[in-house]
């Protein structure tokens, strides 16, 4: 997969209106709306269709000119979207009635989110969604030892000197082949947004 | 410097970086630039690291995340269904990502109970055996401060559920918004007395945080979701690989890999519920995860005094204590908090220390100690303020365990675990010096054997175990039956005794005797058990650093050194001089203090290094004054002088020993021998001083006595010369060293001749005072004109 910006993501959906830009666009958001609304509590069937609701409402915003990027995150725009869509889904749901009487009730049943909680949730999603991609980019342009060393020593906390050997590469090669890809990856995150 | 490699920059950033090379570095970051940009980048790159490990985001070639399969329960109906006849659903109370939680009447015991349905599938796959087990445990744990869990099943469709205590109350933190701090730590005692119940039956909660912590109506705490939260309960959708629990009350090894729970992860929890009791707020609060996460595994949380002022101290050391990064480092179950916060209520003294705020005080303290050195270098200060600064930072830097504090108090299981181990110890000696023929020769020592492996076996597991100080009184114990039993075994094997063995004679017989003893023991045996004892108290000392090893030590080594002293043939001399005997021991323990200061153990080297040297002082005199001697090359009397003169020269001549040992000291050079030195430099020249003047003395009427050296008159007069001739040289010979104790012992032996020459030559002199006026005033000014006078000289030259 090529890497896109979100801006050039943008730009393509403000210019064609064919179906490889939407695909694109689905591409880019669809799996963080799906995680949220699955972490909202809705079924799998019902998080996909509230992600593709959320896409439409998104699109058709975005192409009336309600969503200016100098005013906020493109993230925020679009969780306060999601957001909207994925609790109209669950209206629909007979649950609400049983959050009532939070204090007579064991409340710590109560597992249905405050706003912050929400927000929290959708932050992670959104977070781990632009680092995968980073790390996919980051993977495609590094030579495969030197992104392996990374992924073993940085992120699976393997002990330096057994990557060191593992890979044939000496203690120094491994501190420096970390401090590349997180400086790249640092790149590539500030060109996502 | 040369730049570092990027391993140091690595090194650095983790606070891994040796402390030899920590100073050095960042004295290399002030000047070089390059170096700067690096780390501030490392730093970045941690910072986002830091968020894809929490993130747990994938970095396959796919990408893709897996989705999760979920069992719907949804309505009343269905769970009625599942749950057969033996229940009736009232309603739902909950639902989320987790689970589904049914109120339900049992309607068997027609009683209301909690039913929570494990809705994820992958989550009620992962319930393995193990935590299945665990659940079970918790069946049959009954507490009241535990919401109580009556039945755990299996529906005919494989949905998994947990049958439990039905709760009506308040969250915790709701609760005690009102409450004073005392009503507050009564409630969240009874969490502790609940959590640590659970604890020891090897229960860990896993996820405790305030909506888990119920207050009734009848004020009673109630913890919820025990020990299944967490396989129930992860926090999000993403990363449950990792993690597991909610994040604001995480403890740092449940957010790293690999992820290893304890009951100190329980702790950590409680830790921030205490912090939040205390000051109203999170120790750990931001809201972005990554952010947190970081703050929780690196970060120290403010001081809780620091929010609320009013907070007692040992609450706040409690709460950071349970607050520790390192498990090992904080409370080892919720037992251990509780009794720390008992102790607290009872009013007596809590001895946690939070190990950051020492960690924090011990690097200043490093730095600090290192400009000192330079500091005394470059004669900012003097080699006097250094020593005591030296002395409080090194105290600092090791202070005492506070198991070891807490193994000095006498509380009634600590009297209790002396006087067993003092009994046992008795019952050993009993067996030792008695003789018994109901029991077989090869037999005696058994008990004796037994007594000894059983307690150095416990008190090694309980250091293992940290139990520091029941391992103290358990080793103790094994210290003092060590050379007994050795004693008893040799002794009645017939292992080294005086028939067999030429230096065996039997010295601790004739001691015994008196007490009726049959037991005869040969020095060679009284030899091998003190070293074996002084081998084991050295051993325990290096292992608890507890002080009663040390004197153990002391013990033994005198022990050790007097039968070396007996084996050696030398108790002769105490037949000659009794102050004699004393005089190896004094060295011995003066010795000891020395090689206990060498091996850092500066504390201990104090009590046998002073008294080791006070008795060398001691014996040395009483040698001088003994018409006997012990070293006759030093004390040969010659054949010209007369008793009371040699008595006093023989001061001399431990004036010169004192002078000598001084130097000895000092050339070894560490603070206690700098100490020692100090000590033994002021006694070299009084001693000179002083017997210079006693010697000159006349008949004289004491009161008393009359005391009557009988010195030759050709004698006293050379003495009476050599007084101000000695002093003045002193005087001045203070200068090449800045020998302070020489300089104010010249002042005193050229007073003592001025007293002298006018008592005896020149009291009706009325000039005498006034010349001596003249004189004093002239040395003044001369010693005030001539640095002038030789400035100006220098000047005028150079010009």
């Amino acid at each position: 997969m090529e890497w896109v910006t979100t801006t050039q993501v943008l730009e393509e959906l403000q210019s064609s209106n064919d179906a490889p830009a939407w695909q694109r666009l689905c591409d880019h958001f669809n799996t963080v709306v799906v995680n949220f609304a699955k972490h909202m509590g809705l079924s799998v069937p019902d998080a996909e269709d509230a992600a593709q609701e959320t896409m439409l409402a998104f699109v058709k915003a975005f192409r009336d000119g309600k969503y200016n990027r100098d005013k906020g995150h493109l993230s925020d725009w679009l969780f306060g979207i999601a957001k909207h869509v994925i609790l109209n889904f669950r209206k629909r749901q007979p649950l609400e009635q049983l959050m009532a009487d939070k204090t007579t009730g064991t409340s710590f049943w109560d597992m249905i989110q405050d706003d912050n909680s929400i927000k929290l949730s959708w932050e992670t999603e959104w977070r781990q969604m632009v680092l995968a991609k980073c790390c996919e980019q980051a993977r495609r342009e590094f030579d495969p030892k030197v992104f392996k060393a990374f992924e073993l020593y940085a992120l699976t906390q393997t002990a330096v000197d057994k990557v060191a050997q593992q890979l044939e590469m000496s203690r120094n090669a491994v501190y420096i082949a970390k401090c590349r890809v997180l400086s790249r990856l640092r790149e590539l995150n500030g060109q996502f947004e | 410097m040369d730049c570092p490699e990027q391993e140091t920059i690595e090194h650095y950033i983790s606070g891994q970086l040796e402390t030899s090379k920590l100073a050095e570095f960042e004295v290399h970051l002030e000047t070089c630039g390059h170096c700067k940009t690096k780390l501030a980048e490392a730093r970045e790159n941690e910072k986002l690291l830091s968020e894809l490990r929490f993130l747990g985001t994938t970095t396959s070639s796919e990408g893709n995340s897996v989705t999760t399969q979920r069992v719907y329960i949804g309505t009343v109906e269905r769970a009625q269904e599942l749950l057969g006849s033996k229940y009736r659903v009232v309603r739902m109370v909950g639902h989320g990502g987790a689970g589904e939680v049914f109120q339900v009447i049992d309607t068997v015991l027609d009683r209301q109970v909690a039913v929570k349905f494990l809705t994820r599938k992958d989550t009620a796959e992962k319930l393995n055996k193990q935590r299945w087990q665990e659940a079970r445990l918790l069946g049959q744990l009954n507490h009241p401060n535990v919401a109580q869990v009556y039945n755990i099943g299996e529906s005919e469709d494989g949905v998994r559920y947990i049958v439990m205590e039905w709760v009506e109350g308040l969250l915790l933190t709701d609760a005690w918004r009102e409450m004073s701090l005392q009503q507050r730590l009564g409630l969240y005692l009874q969490v502790l007395d609940g959590i640590s119940a659970a604890h020891r039956r090897g229960i860990i909660h896993r996820d405790i945080k305030p909506p888990n912590i119920l207050v009734t109506a009848a004020n009673k705490a109630k913890v919820l979701d025990f020990g299944i939260a967490v396989d129930e309960q992860p926090f999000m959708s993403i990363n449950e690989s990792r993690y597991r629990g909610t994040p604001a009350f995480s403890a740092p090894e449940q957010i790293t890999a690999p992820v290893e729970v304890s009951p100190a992860t329980d702790v950590f929890a409680l830790g921030i519920l205490l912090y939040d009791l205390l000051t109203d707020t999170l120790p750990f609060d931001e809201t972005d995860p990554a952010a947190l996460f970081d703050s929780i595994k690196n970060k120290h949380p403010e001081l809780p005094s620091a929010i609320q002022e009013k907070i007692p101290i040992a609450l706040q050391n409690i709460c950071l204590k349970a607050l520790e990064k390192n498990p090992h480092r904080r409370y080892r179950t919720a037992r251990d908090l509780l009794d720390d916060i008992n102790r607290y209520l009872r009013g007596e003294k809590v001895w946690s220390r939070p190990s950051f705020l020492l960690d924090k005080v011990q690097q200043e303290v490093f730095y600090h100690r290192q400009k000192l050195k330079v500091w005394l270098n470059n004669e900012l200060v003097t080699q006097r303020e250094y020593d005591k600064l030296e002395s409080i930072y090194e105290r600092m830097m090791s202070p005492d365990d506070p198991s070891i504090i807490e193994a000095r108090k006498l509380s009634l299981s600590q009297v209790c675990l002396y006087l067993g181990g003092w009994i046992a110890v008795l019952g050993s000696f009993v067996l030792f010096y008695k003789t018994w023929d109901q029991i077989p020769i090869y037999w005696r020592p058994a008990p004796a054997i037994v007594a000894t492996v059983l307690m150095v076996i416990f008190g090694l597991t309980m250091w293992r175990r940290k139990e520091s100080r029941l391992s103290v009184g358990f080793l103790a114990t094994a210290n003092l039956l060590i050379p007994i039993t050795i004693l008893l075994t040799l002794g009645q094997w017939e292992i080294l005794s005086a028939h067999y063995f030429s230096w065996g004679k039997e010295t601790v017989y004739h001691f015994l005797k008196g007490a009726g003893s049959y037991v005869i023991v040969g020095n060679m045996q009284l030899y091998l058990s003190s070293w074996c004892w002084l081998a084991f108290s050295f051993l325990f000392l290096r292992l608890t650093k507890s002080s009663i090893f040390a004197c153990f030590s002391i013990i033994s080594f005198l022990i050790w050194l007097t039968t070396c002293y007996i084996i050696g043939g030398m108790e002769v001399w105490k037949q000659d001089i009794i102050a004699g005997r004393y005089l190896f021991p004094g060295i011995g323990m003066f010795v000891l203090g020395m090689i206990l200061d060498r091996r850092k153990y500066t504390p201990y080297a104090w009590p046998p290094g002073a008294a080791g040297l006070t008795m060398i002082i001691i014996t040395l005199s009483v040698i001088a004054l003994s018409d006997q001697t012990l070293f006759g090359w030093i004390y040969r009397k010659p054949e010209f002088l007369k008793s009371a003169e040699h008595h006093l020269l023989s001061f001399m001549c431990n004036g010169v020993i004192y002078l000598g040992l001084a130097c000895v000291c000092r050339l070894l050079g560490t603070r206690f021998q700098r100490a020692l030195a100090q000590v033994l430099s002021w006694l070299g020249p009084l001693h000179f001083l002083a017997v210079l003047r006693i010697l000159d003395l006349d008949k004289q009427n004491l009161g008393f006595c009359i005391l009557d050296l009988d010195i030759p008159h050709l004698h006293r007069m050379f003495y009476r010369f050599l007084l101000p001739v000695a002093s003045l040289a002193f005087v001045f010979g203070s200068v090449v060293r800045q020998m302070k104790s020489f300089f104010f012992s010249g002042l005193a032996g050229i007073a003592a001749s001025v007293h002298k020459l006018t008592v005896e030559h020149l009291d009706k002199f009325f000039a005498w005072p006034i010349s001596l006026i003249i004189t004093g005033i002239t040395w003044m000014f001369v010693s005030w004109l001539v640095p002038r006078w030789k400035a100006s000289v220098a000047i005028k030259r150079q010009q």
